[in-house]
């Protein structure tokens, strides 16, 4: 049977039930009384440290001497100890993403990790180091965590977001004591609210003075003017308590325009907390007595154990106490429907149903004669009822009846009971007395699995995180990095085992998980000055980009040019060797470029885009003079000065005679002659000559009727009778001086080249009836072609001769168009 | 295109435009793109402007080496697409000086890849903390047609043989990952030439890169044939003479789009509209033409050699007039409507005859020149090994003497070259120094180039160019171009030798021609990838009703002649037994693009 005798009325069918999440040891008792104490929300660490004289009456017994903070988990298992020899703390506090922050009097703020490991600090300001801190408020702000402290001199300053420590100081507010303050966190920004006797004050960035508004009245119909000694918000920062000298609360939004309710508590004396229990209830604290007042007025008292600690949560409160640790939440509606005494709701029924069944008694078919037609109704109610339980017993209940409902029903959807299910699995590890993570169901779905892992991750549980990252199928995106923070968990714990040892444990660990990161865990072992074991991580790292970079940021440089060479990658390559040329000195480097020709030509080609300086150094240092002559004479081309080139193609000529290419030489040198000879040509005739070529600078003299001067330099340049009658014959043909042209033809009895060539260059200067004066004497087995082609095609056919290709024949289509 | 048609390379650019999508929604907003020229047309590959627009793209500018515009570029995120080049980004400081500072969001895409390079250069230029963002825009293969990708890196063959740079390497691999990502793991790995073990083994680092991550696909492609071009340095000197190949020859296809002088389309001007006409450098009015085979006829002729394009184009035009008439026959309302139903196909057919028979006669008009058939014939009877490649042939001598065309005589000179392993010393000085002499000290750049590119070198072994004409059947004599039996209709006469050697791996592996391949440069490569059972595909297994597929990787370009002849075997596949080929390689390139591309740009 259900347990529901644990549930206390408030009010009308609302039900409050306090159960006890663990007991606590604390390794070895506390007085929580004695202790300044901060749990972090979502079930999160709890960090505590006993108070120093001055601030209580006598020394606590069990508190040590020097001054120590101490973090356990919710469960509490100790988790770290901190030495603090700083100033003195003031407040403390946790961020999201579970580091605790400690606020000390000069207004320096201390961040460690959950395991006391120091991380940073940041201050508050000049101005509150110099005049020191009253008190400091660490709150959840719009982007992640803040501080806000109250200095001495009644200044406020803010950081909004601890990942960027900036303070910043808020409007000033009339100076007189702050009984107490609170921050509220809006849409877009902070504000802050004091409470100075009968008035409050909203200070915020933006303005320069803080509103001040009167307090609301705290009795029905009467003006009183009181003190505000408590302040509380509601962690969706929408409803707010106010709580005055004379034991008075008021209860309503947190813009203080609308009231829920009043309600007296009837004690003068100030509760130890005020918290919101959810956004539908407020508890007060006294010593063992704890007052519960709904936002419609109805009120409850518990009675506890022994003094606690309010840790205000999303949607309940918990109680850490001296011995246990408890936690205070509305039951929720499903739960009162289905579990309730006396309720006839279908969900009610079902279980109802259920246990009939599971008895073997007609009850439950009488059960589900009344639910038929809402079996699915029924089945969900469960479902809700179930995921928002605390209590296990109650959870098994409900989930087995929601599958004996589920039976009557089509397969709907099978996955909302599947999710459920696994979820609440999950739930229930964490909240396991080993990990002690004591979420709700609304917490986890606020929170979402992925950081609830991370969470898991951060608390070492790797096995656990690794199993539920399986079960879930994020296999992808969790798996490899839940890998890869137990890779650096093991670097940073284990410093006595060798490297190669090393490295080849996480390797046979982590394998080649889809994702995984061997550059990340390097990086860490590098943090961490372990590099040889960083060298041999990357070793297994699978992408070549990130374990070439690697290598670098290591220095290990030649293996990272081995690396980058075997993947071919030239980008790679030239990120290498440029680290490279950073590191060493020119020649060096020079030597390493020249080891290898891949190297070279990476290198050749980004000096190639406009650094011809460094690759003549590089073949300058290769003795490679084929490519040292090559670059001097695109060189030579790139300048148009004669003598500038003149001296240019020397160089080049002398880099081909060590290159012992002949040809190169001469080629070269002839060239330098012909220039010469070309400027002395313009300096005669007043044309452009140089930039032709040895042959078209012969056929321009010979268009220009300079037959001698061609004549001389046919003589120089040795060119062969063939070559320059070719070009005479051109040059002649193409200028139309075509009496010259006869003239040279029949300077030889036979012109060396054939008559073809000379009735080629006639047609191709449009001139057939020069042509046909020489087609007569083409040889016979061409003279068919000849004559076709000077358009005498009657003497044409009397050869018979082949065409000359079966290709070229093309059927003209035509006509079919018009 | 093909006949087999299991592998459809539309998958592809699927996946570059999921790509090209995600970057181009990741900035929010409208946006301008400042881009190459040769990339915005590679780009038109994947989406046309009405997809970028739908990407939130409102302009599209050119980097030209100009000075922005201020007032034409609008007051928006603007995107920089280019090459990892630092010309490129020398061109982007240029731009940038005529754009105010702030205002406006920059960004810069290098494709295919980011570049360290690049980065410093814009670092030097002080332009590169302008940009919010320098990011990787891995466009790696661009789809031609569904059997035919190209990277559109047409330097990658000059750039590892002159420049010794192999990063084109690196990309091919990356290539060939992301074929594999999409089609699956290919079983069989077979290559030839000296870049493909360097391939290989980048390709294998790349998978051990992913680890565990790889693509769960089942094979489609069962092998991979890689071949280096200097494996091949015969076909791409060769002229190609399908009608496509002549098209590129001509007038130059790039990303499937022709731009022909509008006077040489008198008849078919009019049949494409919404193209805006551009001008060549000449002024000339210049039409862009889409070559795909979306057009039948076109699909039809572009494969055909060139001298069976008339009768084809004849017969086209029959049957067209054959349809147009039937308007006579339909005698009812119904047969009226059928008839009315097919006339914009018809229309269409219509124009696209019209653009093909006027592309053919500038062709012909181009191919009937003397200069072309004597050329033509001086490089058949090379490759019919009917010159003796010892000394100057007559028509080289005499093309030199009349100072023909550069490209022509070096084209001619290197085959001589190829075919015979090399030249004579003495006769390869005589070369170098009248093509010197004739066409300027300039060009000794561009003989060292071709000298370092294997194809104008000194001989140092005997050439077994005949024995391996042999071997691989490259010559046939009889050729008949109008209804081809062999895949040398292509060339007609010459098969050509990388296609001739892919075949023979693919029907007995490397061992039946052990004697040709050490005298192929290059090494070996006969890996294969071990593919988990439940990733092959059904032919993988033993069934062997469909045919097996055989992705062709040209490292360093193909040719037109090259893309025909492996179609052609394809759509014989089930006489000959040879399997579905598919085509990807680093470019498309002819006789004049290759030599083009190796020549040193220097002005006297």
């Amino acid at each position: 049977m259900a347990q529901v005798s644990d549930w206390t009325r408030v009010g009308n069918d609302v039900f409050y039930r306090k159960a006890e999440l663990y007991t606590m040891e604390w390794g070895g008792g506390i007085n929580v009384e004695e202790v300044l104490l901060s749990g972090a929300p979502y079930g999160g660490p709890i960090a505590l440290t006993w108070l120093q004289e001055g601030r209580t009456k006598h020394r606590a017994p069990q508190s040590p001497a020097t001054p120590t903070i101490v973090i356990f988990s919710a469960a509490g298992v100790k988790m770290g100890i901190i030495k603090w020899g700083n100033a003195p703390l003031i407040a403390m506090g946790w961020t999201l993403s579970e580091d605790l922050l400690c606020v000390q009097q000069d207004g320096a703020v201390s961040m460690y990790d959950m395991f006391g490991n120091y991380k940073q600090t940041f201050n508050m300001g000049p101005e509150a180091k110099d005049t020191g801190i009253l008190s400091a408020k660490v709150f959840e702000g719009i982007q992640g965590t803040g501080v806000a402290v109250l200095t001495a001199t009644h200044r406020l300053y803010v950081i909004a977001n601890v990942a960027e420590p900036n303070p910043r100081k808020y409007a000033d507010f009339p100076s007189a004591d702050v009984s107490c303050w609170t921050v509220l966190r809006e849409e877009r920004a902070l504000k802050v609210l004091l409470c100075q006797h009968d008035v409050l004050c909203w200070s915020s960035a933006a303005n320069t003075r803080a509103d001040v508004v009167q307090a609301p009245h705290v009795t029905e119909g009467v003006e009183d003017p009181v003190v505000i000694v408590k302040v509380s918000v509601s962690s969706n920062q929408r409803c707010i308590a106010l709580l005055s000298a004379t034991g008075k609360l008021w209860l309503g939004s947190s813009d203080l325009l609308t009231r829920f309710t009043l309600h007296d508590t009837r004690s003068n004396v100030c509760p130890r907390h005020l918290a919101w229990c959810g956004s539908g209830s407020v508890v007060l604290v006294w010593e063992v007595t704890l007052q519960l007042v709904d936002i419609t007025g109805s009120v409850a008292t518990f009675y506890l154990d022994s003094p606690v600690h309010v840790v205000q949560e999303l949607d309940c409160v918990r109680l850490v106490g001296d011995t246990s640790h408890h936690i205070l939440y509305k039951v929720p509606h499903a739960s009162v429907e289905t579990l309730g005494i006396g309720s006839m709701s279908p969900g009610a029924l079902l279980v109802e149903a259920h246990l009939g069944y599971e008895e073997e008694s007609p009850r439950a078919y009488d059960c589900l004669k009344l639910i038929q037609g809402k079996e699915e109704e029924a089945v969900h109610t469960c479902l809700e009822a179930a995921r928002h339980d605390m209590s296990v017993d109650n959870v098994k209940l409900l989930l087995k009846s929601s599958l004996f409902g589920l039976t009557f029903l089509p397969p709907l959807e099978p996955n909302t009971f599947k999710d459920t299910a696994l979820k609440l699995r999950i739930l229930n590890d964490l909240r396991s007395k080993k990990i002690g993570m004591p979420l709700t169901w609304q917490q986890l779905e606020r929170l979402t699995l992925e950081v609830a892992l991370e969470r898991l991750v951060a608390r070492r549980f790797f096995p656990v995180a690794l199993a539920i990252a399986r079960t879930l199928g994020l296999e992808t995106q969790l798996v490899p990095r839940i890998l890869a923070h137990w890779a650096c968990y093991k670097i940073a714990n284990t410093s006595d085992k060798n490297d190669e040892q090393l490295a080849r444990d996480i390797h046979s660990k982590l394998g080649y998980t889809a994702g995984i990161s061997y550059t990340e865990i390097a990086n860490c072992a590098h943090s961490l000055n372990r590099r040889q074991l960083a060298v041999k991580l990357l070793g297994y790292e699978c992408r070549a980009r990130a374990q070439v970079t690697g290598l670098l940021r290591l220095e290990e440089r030649a293996a990272a040019l081995a690396r980058a060479q075997a993947t071919g990658d030239t980008d790679l390559i030239l990120t290498v060797l440029l680290d490279i040329k950073r590191a060493l000195p020119l020649g060096e480097f020079l030597m390493v470029v020249g080891g290898s020709p891949l190297c070279r030509a990476v290198y050749a080609r980004s000096c190639a885009a406009g650094a011809q300086e460094a690759l003549r150094d590089l073949y300058v240092q290769d003795d490679n003079f084929h490519e040292q002559a090559r670059l001097r004479l695109l060189e030579a081309y790139d300048n148009k000065r004669t003598d500038l080139r003149l001296g240019l193609l020397q160089s080049t000529a002398e880099c081909f005679r060590r290159a012992k290419d002949e040809l190169g030489v001469q080629l070269t040198e002839e060239q330098m002659r012909l220039l010469k000879c070309q400027v002395g040509l313009e300096e005669l005739h007043h044309k452009s000559y140089v930039n032709l070529s040895l042959v078209d600078t012969l056929m321009q003299l010979i268009r220009d009727n300079h037959i001698k001067d061609a004549e001389k330099i046919r003589a120089d340049f040795k060119i062969t009778e063939k070559r320059y009658w070719y070009l005479r014959v051109t040059a002649h043909a193409a200028a139309n001086h075509w009496q010259a042209l006869e003239q040279f033809v029949k300077s030889k009895k036979t012109p060396p080249i054939g008559y073809e060539f000379v009735v080629d260059a006639c047609l191709n200067n449009n001139s057939q009836s020069e042509a046909k004066k020489y087609v007569d004497k083409v040889k016979d087995e061409n003279k068919a072609e000849y004559l076709r082609k000077c358009g005498l095609v009657s003497e044409a056919e009397k050869f018979t001769a082949e065409s000359t290709s079966s290709v070229l024949n093309l059927a003209r289509v035509t006509g079919f168009l018009s | 295109m093909t006949v087999g048609g299991r592998v459809d390379f539309s998958l592809v650019r699927t996946a570059s435009r999921e790509t090209l999508s995600k970057l181009l929604d990741g900035i929010p907003g409208n946006k301008a793109i400042v881009w190459e020229k040769e990339l915005a047309g590679s780009f038109s590959l994947v989406g046309d402007f009405s997809y970028l627009r739908s990407h939130g793209v409102t302009q599209m500018f050119y980097l030209s080496g100009e000075h922005a515009r201020s007032p034409s570029v609008p007051n928006i995120h603007i995107v920089f697409i280019t090459k990892p080049h630092t010309e490129s980004m020398d061109a982007i400081n240029v731009y940038l000086r005529g754009l105010p500072e702030g205002s406006r969001e920059l960004h810069l895409w290098l494709v295919p890849r980011s570049s360290l390079l690049c980065e410093r250069r814009l670092q030097e230029h002080g332009v590169l903390g302008r940009f919010t963002a320098v990011t990787e825009l891995p466009l790696l293969l661009f789809v031609l047609e569904s059997d035919l990708v190209s990277m559109e890196m047409p330097g990658a063959f000059r750039e590892w043989t002159v420049e010794g740079d192999p990063s084109a390497v690196h990309a091919a691999a990356r290539a060939l990952m992301l074929l594999q990502a999409v089609y699956g793991l290919i079983p069989s790995v077979h290559g030839k030439g000296t870049n493909v073990a360097a391939l290989y083994d980048i390709m294998v680092e790349l998978r051990r890169e992913m680890a565990n991550n790889e693509p769960q696909v089942p094979s489609l492609i069962d092998q991979l044939i890689i071949l280096d071009r200097g494996v091949d340095l015969i076909t791409p000197l060769a002229t190609q003479l399908t009608y496509e190949g002549l098209i590129d020859l001509c007038f130059g296809i790039k990303n499937s789009v022709v731009k022909l002088p509008e006077s040489r389309l008198a008849g078919g001007a009019e049949s494409e509209d919404g193209v805006g006409s551009l001008m060549d450098t000449q002024g000339a009015a210049l039409k862009p033409v889409l070559l795909s085979s979306s057009d039948p006829l076109y699909a039809g002729l572009r494969d055909a050699n060139f001298s069976a394009i008339g009768p084809k184009l004849a017969a086209h035009a029959k049957q067209i007039t054959k349809e147009f008439e039937e308007r006579h026959l339909a005698k009812t309302v119904v047969e009226m409507k059928h008839f009315v139903q097919k006339l914009p196909r018809i229309q269409a057919a219509k124009q696209s005859l019209a653009l093909h028979t006027s592309i053919a006669e500038a062709l012909q008009e181009e191919v009937g020149t003397s200069s072309f058939g004597a050329a033509l014939q001086h490089e058949q009877q090379l490759l019919r090994g009917g010159i003796d490649c010892d000394k100057v042939p007559p028509f080289i001598e005499e093309s030199i003497g009349g100072k023909a065309p550069l490209n022509t005589v070096l084209r001619l000179i290197c085959l001589q070259s190829v075919i015979n392993n090399g030249l004579k010393p003495k006769l390869l000085e005589h070369y170098k120094r009248e093509l010197v002499q004739t066409y300027g000290y300039h060009e000794l750049l561009t003989l060292d180039n071709l000298t370092r590119a294997g194809l104008l070198t000194a001989q140092t072994q005997k050439s077994n160019y005949a024995s391996m004409r042999k071997t691989l059947r490259l010559i046939v004599d009889d050729v008949n171009e109008l209804n081809p039996k062999e895949i040398s209709y292509v060339h007609s006469g010459y098969a050509p030798l990388s296609v001739s050697l892919a075949r023979a791996v693919h029907s007995h592996g490397w061992r039946s021609i052990t004697e040709l391949l050490t005298v192929l440069p290059g090494p070996t490569l006969a890996e294969a990838q071990h593919v988990p059972r439940h990733r092959r595909s059904e032919s993988v297994s033993s069934d062997r009703a469909s045919s097996p597929v055989v992705l062709i990787f040209f490292l360093g370009g193909c040719t037109y002649s090259e893309v025909a002849a492996l179609r052609f075997l394809t759509s014989k596949l089930h006489e000959n037994g040879d399997p579905e080929y598919v085509i990807a390689t680093t470019s498309l390139i002819n006789s004049n693009s290759f030599l083009q591309n190796l020549s040193a740009p220097l002005q006297p």
